[in-house]
């Protein structure tokens, strides 16, 4: 019963409510009676009412005042209105559609009539749902890439050599740690995740004076050191990649490139 | 062995982990091509088996053992020559 749809009849005639409320029961739903507009209003507030048939002509709260109220309330779920007119003006339907009521009921109430309207809110409602959490799916994946990229941005810190912070009135991030525990860095972060997902990177640092290579490789193919003869060795014998084993281990290794010489990487993922 | 079939390649072992076999010996003799998809999809199922088995794996042709190597695969799975060497390893492990 309990996890039935809600819908809430706002009604201030005993009659017409308990008639409405009977029908209701019959197509499957849980109604909700409430005998004013403000009865109607503090229940869409403390309970999960997700289509409210209201009266126009009600104490405290008329039909289009409690369609204000009720559109004024933070929800995390849509309300679908449904209005019961009667002989009301054109004047009072548009303003009624123009403050958020979504449907209207005439008088006769007749339950073939009500069925549908209630089968076309369920739609709706169905279809709100799902762009809830759709926007929700989305929104997750857009904080997991933002975090992702502050990682990036926190490695990319840390390959800056420690260089004068104050540059021409500028601050400028500047951290250096040796590759290997970069790679460590990342690999802490990274592992632990519910799916196969990794990455292979190779990375180092250049003394351009002496020709000297830094780096740490991790399940990135090997790069070569070409000498200025045209010579050329592979540079590295493997590592693991990062964030797939979280006991995996990076050491730092050094080889020295000629001065003539290049390093050649190539190759954006490993494969063979 | 590659993105194509990795996720297929990945549920067949993980369904027979979880109909209770616990040591399993894969031959690569007929795998040509791993890319990180499928290595990513193997060693989810090491994981899946952790401490509870054993995962070996054998056949692997020279450019497939080369792709373990610059992974630093070939210290995390036991590498075999063949099926028989690989599940007489097992026999004696059990």
């Amino acid at each position: 019963m309990t996890n039935r749809i809600k819908i809430l009849v706002a009604e201030d005639n005993i009659v017409q409510r308990a008639y409405l409320s009977k029908l209701i029961e019959a197509l499957g739903f849980d109604p909700v009676p409430a005998q004013d507009g403000q009865e109607a209003l503090d229940l869409v507030r403390s309970m999960k009412v997700q289509i409210v048939i209201s009266d126009y002509q009600m104490p405290k709260l008329n039909g289009i005042e409690l369609t204000q109220a009720i559109r004024a309330l933070e929800l995390d779920h849509y309300v679908y209105i449904v209005m019961i007119t009667g002989s009301e003006e054109d004047s009072v339907k548009s303003l009624a559609l123009d403050v958020g009521v979504d449907d209207f009921l005439n008088k006769t109430r007749s339950p073939v009539m009500l069925n549908a309207r209630i089968r076309a809110a369920i739609r709706l409602i169905n279809h709100a749902e799902e762009l809830a959490e759709r926007t929700r799916v989305l929104k997750e994946s857009n904080d997991h890439i933002r975090e992702d990229l502050r990682a990036a941005a926190a490695a990319q810190r840390q390959l800056l050599p420690d260089i004068k912070k104050d540059l021409l009135g500028f601050t400028v991030a500047s951290a250096f740690v040796p590759s290997s525990s970069l790679v460590a860095n990342l690999n802490n972060r990274f592992c632990g995740s519910e799916n196969d997902e990794y990455f292979t990177m190779f990375c180092g640092v250049i003394d351009t004076q002496s020709g000297q290579l830094d780096y740490c490789q991790a399940g990135y193919p090997s790069p070569y050191n070409v000498a200025p003869t045209g010579d050329a060795q592979p540079v590295g014998t493997g590592g693991f990649p990062v964030g797939m084993l979280d006991f995996a281990t990076y050491e730092n290794e050094t080889t020295a490139i000629e001065k003539g010489g290049a390093l050649v990487v190539s190759g954006p993922v490993p494969t063979v | 062995l590659t993105a194509a079939n990795a996720t297929a390649f990945k549920e067949a072992l993980v369904g027979l982990i979880d109909q209770g076999n616990s040591q399993l010996v894969i031959d690569f003799s007929t795998v040509t091509f791993l890319d990180s998809s499928g290595l990513g999809a193997l060693v989810g199922v090491l994981k899946k088996i952790g401490h509870r088995g054993d995962l070996l794996v054998c056949g692997l042709i020279s450019d497939v053992e080369q792709m373990f190597q610059v992974c630093r695969m070939d210290r995390v799975f036991g590498i075999h020559p063949n099926v028989e060497i690989a599940v007489q390893t097992l026999k004696e492990r059990v």
